[in-house]
């Protein structure tokens, strides 16, 4: 029975003191009273009636009352009635309608948790594509914010930009909310799961199954797969798709190698990386490319000299990777294994091995007059690029080290990229990279990925051949458009998706997934790298895991595999933000998911393991690590003889431009389109946010008349689009770049802001079928009409400012002629701070916060933009406001490109002018800017109120609620470091009311969908669950700034006095230095010589301080010049003196040497 | 007579201290022309569209307007500088040239004064709405509060509230000790009782005894020892809020004179534009003459000419100075880059437009005057322009460079501050004498000291006891 206390007893209050006496029939009373009411029945051998007025003297009544007063422990009779009386008024006050479930109190304290402080749970996200093994930080039940599993070594703690921006998408408000639907093809209604269930299974008794998910990494799930496999058996068919399979590498090696399975490459295990396409922002790119990119390009200073591994691209299109590349060589698309071949055949030749004799018929000729039309590489004596890298390849292979050859990019694998891929293959093979920086995994280990046939699937799924189709966290109908007329004449779609989206809104039923957080399942991460899933938070929805779904379908089908004994529901599960009851599987018979994976991991993989704990403590060791590593052998891979055929060159194209499909950089498959965040990060390259665009090179758009911010028509075929023109500096002419994973139609509010609203979002999927090809013919022309794209970076030149450094690798050490501006080296590192005469007014006693920043390693990738705007609650502004330059981010990346139009140094220089070929090979340098807690702040000296000031410990805050607005101290920062709320933005959520405010659109969805009748106070729901509980929101009308995550400097103070010592380094750091995945940024205490921060700062002996020569602003940032591993050009070495005997850099510079060349 | 003192205003038998008195009273006491009404109408609206917009930005945010996080001041502090540079020239009438002897000043200081105060009624409100949080501007005061917090004297943006504030009290009550024995005069004359209650509650119970006007004079004088050094040091704090800032473009020591001469040339470019239609319209030709005006565009082609120097200065500095931020600035960007077209506004209105104000014919001609004020309001505007917003543009990094636009609500500021000018500007010609009755009776009728034994025939000056009497 429910407890309940007092509610009896007050209702006939208002007639005491009879209504005491009146109240004792009633049963519910708390345990104490009622055996006190039940004593004094006893004791007076009364009815249960006969405590009432009527028929007892007033006598009898006061002596009964009297001897219940004694009765109830600790209650007298004026205490009772204070009580009642007070509950009276309490009753009274919850009159009219109320939410019961509302209020949920710490009934019961989880274990080990304190309140207010954050708890840490491992689990794995796959949000961003590929299985990532995270850190999940939540406030009392509510995760807040993600970081990387220190324990992995996959991504060593850190997360890219979408892993950081997948915590929105669990609290995106456009996710289905109320449980499944069936769909008649026009419109949803609600179903109840039982009849969902019901329903289902009478579909999958009827006849043949297919079902569609995306790659399947997860050993439970590859298990459950099975399980259905064997349940069904042949009526049983499973296909796998994706947005970006790699068909032409996994024919290419079986061709070669006689095995398909696809290899992990270990760029950190090489010294020179050829690259054809984008290692870093492809779509195959996981945490551990970046993490070992980072290492493979740390400059490493010894006493031969400096070293850093060597990247030689060959590419079209400007790409993340061609940024951060040492040489990058401008190549057609359609070059591009020709061009991989001339390398081959070079490094072939010179090691004398066989070279394939249908490559070598082919196209020799088209090889020789490639490797003469290519830019020579600069600073060499007309050297082409091709017996460039083919010296680089051949000179790492001779000194014992090795190199990696790759081509990944999302057009490089299609049929018409075979030749490109087997000349990557072969060249690996030759150069001995197999097995080292090319690991084959054995097939089980090696994840479910797409063979191409999930195409048959829905074909036959239309045809009738199929009679139930399943769909699983994919989405065909907007990856395959031409799948849609299959889709919409299947017998019975089943769609598991966490939104209503294109595929969804075909099907006969929607079953809503639940997020990765709020779910249960492991990963194989690589080869022998096992994670577990748990979830963080209970559902937000009522949705329940896939798996789950599957395996109600399978039971109610009539497999036996997945049956459990049934348990009665348990009311006290209900949704976090809806508090509606939420489906349990127990309830009806089916084994959980969690109780599945378990099972799994403490059978099979507990064996494997050969953990000496007993299953339980393995699991819960497990779930504490979040990772298992079971040493697996990788497959020794040997070339098959003579098997080479190699397919034509793909013809020129004539006459019309070729139009190239990459992935977006930022949505890759447009499955977080939704995700504001991620919508209002800037590419990497072209700084551009909120849209997509055609890139057009700059001798194209010269000869074209197309300018950026302006719409073209795009042709491609008999299909024309009409789509804003970005001008792309280092673009090969004759070449267009569309990026593909924009363009959907039903992924919530926020991704239809690109295509309502004026926006344009653009699917590339329509233009061609699955997997994307390496060009498609195209022409291009202009239309006038403006369109201005958001970017938060307006000018891309440093116009010989000395901003960005960097510098020749050779020439590092040497003196230079130039008396110029002398860059200071390191952080003034000696405790106490204090070094230089100027700054001894400035005393640090205790810690000195300080960063340093690599630009070698930076490769641009936004992660600590997302980790700073999940970690201070920073707010999204909009298309409009970006377009206004109001973004809010306080950390950003500029990007700037340089060449030969550049006049460095020139103190005269003025602007200058830039010919469109002077554009298109531009070298580039990634500098991320955020506040530079300068010592000399020039906002602090301007800000009439105080409201900006330095601490003990060298940062700059902001204190919001001081702050009137005056911007003076935006204005006076050289940085541009400060941030204004022009509007409410904490209030919105992608942009203010008057640009097409979302917010409206998300309060009529959640009342269209009956989640809530309130839609005012609900439509942020649930988004503002993820506001970091120890940053304050701020309001409009306020200036804010990085502040170096003082929520979480401030923590050490509370450490080092529970522990009356000094923090080791690095256990304290900002959201941003902790998640860059290259560990460009370094935090720390700079008044601790050994730290991390003094000792990355001084390390190199070019580290700089931004504008400190120009206004001594003495930022606490310093920077680390990119260093290009090229040849020194003519000029450049101009500028330095010759070398003298043992001129190497000083490793170690002083605390704050001089190092660093001019 | 001193060329201090020349005027062709002559007190002949037409002109005697009762006619001046009728002369200038008389619109107090009759329905204003509808030219009047049309104007006050107008400026009305214009005055409700700003508001209007004040309200807009207090409900919306102040991200309505045009600026953006590399351009943080736009149009609010551009017109602010503006209209405080325009009190600075009524001031340099009112004391200034008082404390110089000017007296011919006497026949223009009562409308420049006004100007004066009515200008820092506008421009007093653009800093104080311009912040994120207006509401909050008092913190901007040094007052007891529980967090023991000041506001830091450090920051430019205190000094200009202290030099605005103590400018803006002292203008006010010097205009308004002006006022007396004129408002006295008016209550005298007026013969509606109300109108007699109103302007004797205002007249203070003045007089026109000796001990009045002993009292009345010294205050006088040491108001205009007050106002000068005020007006100077008001003005140069404002060009030290820019001149603390350590943008190029704003980062000068030149920037105090420079800006005195500005709002002095500035200031006399809108009273060119006022007093002309002015003694038009009122028929005041007899006392605001021709060669009043003429002297005020003299001294405006002074100011041109200095401002053309500091605009030099600027270059050459850049030029000099090595630095590749500020030569970027001023050689590349200021004179070719996107808002070149400003900068040439700015020169063609204060230097080049101006030169032709060394032709005679053109310094006495209505048309010309108007031509040249209009030139010289806008090239000041587009100064102010240039110096705030331009500079701010282009700064440091070139990866922050960005550009300022107006939004549709920087229209309804910028025309809406025109608005509430004239409308105060109407709205006082209503209600007061637009020539201060008293002291031009005094340059008039009293025989300058180094004049008096000699009186010429063509100039008989009449000596009167007090000027409520005439």
């Amino acid at each position: 029975m429910t407890k309940r206390y007092w509610t009896s007893a007050t209702a006939p209050a208002s007639a005491a003191p009879t209504a005491t006496v009146d109240a004792v029939r009633g049963d519910e009373f708390a345990p104490d009273v009622a055996l006190a009411i039940a004593e004094l029945r006893a004791r007076h051998d009364l009815d249960s009636t006969s405590c009432q007025s009527a028929g007892n003297s007033a006598e009898e009544l006061d002596r009964l009352r009297r001897t219940l007063s004694d009765l109830i422990p600790g209650i007298n009779r004026r205490s009772f009635l204070r009580l009642t009386g007070a509950a009276a008024v309490f009753s009274l006050a919850a009159c009219g309608p109320k939410h019961p479930d509302m209020v949920v109190p710490w009934s019961q304290q989880p274990e080990g948790s304190i309140l207010g402080t954050p708890q840490y749970y491992s689990s794995v996200l796959r949000d961003g594509g590929l299985p990532t093994s995270v850190m999940v930080k939540t406030y009392d039940g509510r995760p807040i914010k993600l970081e990387g599993n220190p324990d992995d070594l996959h991504c060593d703690g850190r997360l890219d930009a979408r892993g950081q921006a997948a915590i929105l998408n669990l609290y995106d408000p456009d996710r289905l909310q109320d449980g499944p639907h069936q769909g008649d093809g026009h419109a949803l209604s609600k179903i109840s799961w039982q009849d969902l269930d019901t329903a289902i299974g009478e579909a999958l008794k009827a006849g043949p199954i297919g079902l569609v998910t995306g790659p399947i990494d997860s050993p439970a799930q590859k298990q459950l797969l099975q399980a259905l496999a064997q349940g069904f058996g042949d009526r049983f068919q499973h296909a796998v798709l994706e947005a970006y399979p790699r068909h032409a590498e996994a024919r290419a090696r079986s061709q070669l190698f006689g095995n398909a399975t696809l290899p992990v490459y270990r760029v950190d295990r090489a010294a020179v990386l050829v690259s054809f396409g984008d290692f870093l922002g492809a779509p195959q790119q996981s945490m551990r490319e970046l993490v070992d990119f980072g290492n493979f390009r740390r400059l490493r200073v010894g006493t031969s000299g400096s070293e850093l591994g060597q990247v030689i691209v060959f590419e079209p299109t400007l790409s993340q990777l061609g940024t951060c590349s040492d040489l990058r060589v401008r190549v057609a698309p359609n070059q591009l294994a020709t061009a991989a071949w001339a390398i081959a055949q070079g490094v072939a030749q010179s090691l004398g091995v066989a070279f394939p004799a249908a490559a070598s018929a082919g196209s020799a000729s088209q090889r020789d007059s490639l490797a003469t039309s290519l830019r020579a590489v600069p600073g060499t004596d007309n050297l082409s690029p091709i017996d460039f890298a083919v010296g680089k390849l051949l000179a790492a292979r001779s000194s014992g080290a090795h190199s990696l050859v790759w081509a990944g990019g999302s057009n490089l694998q299609g049929d018409d990229a075979l030749a490109l891929q087997l000349a990557v293959a072969y060249l690996n093979s030759i150069l001995g990279n197999e097995g080292v920086s090319v690991v084959t995994p054995a097939p089980e280990h090696a994840p479910l990925v797409d063979d191409g046939s999930a195409a048959t699937v829905i074909d036959k799924a239309g045809s009738g051949d199929i009679a139930t189709l399943i769909v699983w966290g994919v989405n065909p109908a907007y990856l395959m458009p031409a799948s849609v007329a299959s889709l919409s004449k299947a017998k019975t779609l089943v769609v598991l998706s966490d939104r209503p989206d294109e595929t969804a809104v075909l099907a006969h039923y929607v079953v809503p997934i639940l997020h990765g957080l709020e779910s249960w399942g492991d990963a194989e991460l690589s080869p022998g790298y096992y994670a577990v899933q748990q979830p963080v938070i209970a559902p937000l929805w009522d949705a329940r895991a896939a798996e789950e779904s599957l395996m109600a379908w399978a039971t109610a089908a009539g497999l036996s595999t997945f049956t459990a004994d049934k348990i009665p529901a348990d009311a006290t599960y209900v949704s976090v933000v809806t508090r509606r009851a939420l489906w349990q599987a127990a309830a009806n018979g089916v084994i959980t998911w969690q109780q599945y994976v378990k099972g799994l991991w403490t059978t099979t993989q507990y064996t494997n393991s050969g953990s000496a704990a007993d299953p339980a403590t393995f699991w819960n060791a497990a779930l504490a690590k979040g990772i298992l590593n079971i040493p697996v052998n990788a497959v020794a891979i040997q070339p098959a003889a003579g098997t080479l055929e190699l397919p034509a060159a793909p013809a020129e194209a004539g006459g019309s431009m070729q139009l190239v499909i990459t992935a977006s950089r930022t949505m890759r498959d447009g499955e977080c389109l939704n995700n504001a965040w991620l919508q209002e990060l800037p590419d990497p390259v072209s700084k551009i946010c909120w849209d997509n665009y055609l890139a057009v090179s700059p001798v194209d758009a010269a000869r074209l008349g197309i300018a950026t911010n302006t719409m073209v028509k795009l042709t491609v075929g008999t299909t024309v689009l009409s789509i804003p023109a970005h001008v792309q500096e280092g673009q090969h002419p004759g070449t267009l770049e569309l990026f593909a994973g924009w363009g959907r139609t039903h992924a919530g509010a926020v991704a239809l802001l690109s295509a309502e609203n004026g926006g344009v979002s653009i699917n590339a999927f329509t233009l061609s079928a699955l997997p994307l090809p390496l060009a498609l013919s195209a022409s291009v022309s202009a239309t006038g009409e403006a369109y201005v794209l958001a970017s938060p970076q307006s000018h891309d030149f440093m116009e010989g400012r000395p901003v960005a450094l960097d510098e020749v690798v050779g020439l590092r050490g040497r003196k230079s002629k130039e008396s110029g501006p002398t860059w200071v080296a390191g952080i003034d590192g000696a405790a106490g701070g204090g070094v230089s005469a100027l700054r001894t007014h400035h005393i640090y006693p205790g810690h000195k916060w300080g960063m340093t920043i690599d630009l070698n390693t930076c490769i641009g990738c936004n992660a600590c933009t997302v980790a700073c705007t999940a970690e201070n609650n920073v707010p999204v502004v909009g298309r409009d406001e970006v377009r206004k330059n109001r973004v809010m981010h306080w950390i950003r990346i500029h990007r700037y490109y340089s060449g030969s139009f550049d006049k460095t140094g020139d103190a005269m220089a003025v602007v200058s002018e830039k010919s469109p070929e002077s554009l298109l090979d531009v070298e580039v340098v990634h500098q991320p800017m955020l506040c530079q807690h300068c010592d000399n702040a020039p906002c602090e000296a301007v800000c009439p109120a105080n409201a900006t000031m330095h601490n003990n410990e060298g940062v700059n805050l902001q204190i919001y609620n001081r702050c009137v607005g005056t911007r003076y101290c935006s204005n006076n920062c050289p940085y541009k470091a400060r941030r204004f709320n022009w509007y409410q933005y904490s209030a919105y959520r992608a942009g203010p009311i008057n640009s097409g405010n979302p917010m409206a659109r998300i309060a009529h969805n959640l009342r269209t969908s009956g989640a809530t009748s309130a839609p005012i106070e609900l439509s942020l729901a649930p988004l503002q669950m993820q506001l970091n509980p120890e940053v304050t929101v701020r309001w409009r009308g306020v200036m804010e700034k990085c502040n170096f995550c003082i929520q979480r400097t401030r923590t050490i103070h509370d450490k080092e006095h529970a522990d009356n010592r000094r923090l080791p380094d690095n256990v304290i750091t900002t959201a941003c230095a902790q998640t860059c995945p290259t560990k460009s940024i370094v935090f720390g205490d700079v008044n601790d010589p050994e730290s991390e921060v003094v000792r990355t700062a001084q390390a190199t002996g070019s580290s700089y301080r931004l504008l400190d020569e120009a206004l001594n602003t003495k930022p606490a940032i310093s920077y680390l010049k990119r260093v290009r591993n090229r040849p020194a050009t003519a000029e450049e070495e101009g500028e330095f003196e010759a070398p003298s005997a043992g001129a190497m850099p000083a490793a170690v510079p002083g605390s704050h040497g001089q190092g660093g060349a001019g | 007579m001193s060329a201090g003192n020349q005027t062709t205003i002559l007190a002949d038998d037409e002109l005697t201290p009762a006619k001046l008195t009728d002369d200038v009273i008389a619109p107090l006491f009759k329905l204003p022309p509808m030219a009047w009404h049309g104007a006050f109408m107008t400026a009305n609206g214009f005055t409700l569209l700003l508001f209007l917009a004040f309200g807009m930005h207090c409900v919306e945010g102040i991200g309505i307007f045009g600026i953006n996080n590399t351009v943080g001041w736009g149009n609010y502090i551009v017109t602010y500088i503006f209209w405080i540079a325009i009190a600075v020239a009524g001031t340099l009438v009112s004391s200034i040239l008082f404390l110089f002897r000017q007296r011919w000043r006497n026949a223009i200081n009562r409308s420049t004064e006004a100007m004066t105060v009515f200008a820092i009624s506008v421009a007093g409100i653009f800093p104080a709405m311009h912040t994120g949080r207006p509401w909050t501007d008092y913190w901007f005061m040094p007052y007891p509060n529980d967090l023991s917090l000041w506001p830091q004297f450090k920051s430019p943006i205190i000094w200009d509230v202290f030099a605005i504030t103590g400018y803006a009290t002292t203008s006010i009550v010097f205009f308004y000790l002006g006022l007396i024995p004129d408002l006295a005069t008016v209550r005298d004359r007026a013969t509606n009782p109300i109108q007699k209650m109103v302007y004797g509650a205002l007249a203070l119970g003045w007089k026109g005894t000796a001990s009045d006007w002993r009292h009345y004079e010294r205050s006088y004088r040491q108001f205009a020892w007050l106002a000068t050094p005020l007006v100077i040091g008001m003005h140069s704090t404002i060009a030290t809020l820019v001149a603390a800032g350590d943008l190029a473009g704003w980062h000068a020591t030149i920037f105090p004179p420079y800006f005195v001469d500005g709002a002095i040339f500035n200031g006399l470019g809108m009273a060119l534009l006022m007093l002309v239609p002015l003694r038009i319209a009122y028929k005041f030709q007899r006392y605001i003459t021709m060669d009043h005006l003429e002297r005020l565009a003299k001294i405006m082609l002074v100011c041109s000419c200095i401002l053309g120097y500091i605009y030099l200065t600027e270059f050459y500095c850049a030029w000099y100075g090595e630095s590749i931020y500020e030569r970027q600035h001023f050689l590349w960007y200021r004179i070719d880059g996107a808002h070149a077209w400003a900068w040439l506004f700015m020169i063609g209105g204060n230097v080049i437009v101006p030169q032709l104000l060394w032709v005679k014919s053109i310094r006495r001609s209505s048309a010309g005057l108007v031509l040249v004020g209009l030139c010289c309001l806008l090239g000041m505007w587009f100064e102010r322009f240039v110096i705030t917003d331009v500079s701010l543009e282009l700064d440091f990094l070139p990866a922050n460079w960005n550009y300022y636009s107006f939004s549709s609500w920087d229209w309804l500021i910028l025309s809406g501050s025109f608005g509430m000018f004239f409308t105060m500007f109407l709205g006082f010609i209503r209600v007061a004498p637009i020539i201060a009755i008293a002291e031009l009776k005094q340059t008039l009728f009293t025989p300058p000291a180094e004049t008096k034994s000699q009186p010429s025939e063509s100039n008989r000056h009449i000596v009167v006891q007090g000027a409520n009497h005439g």
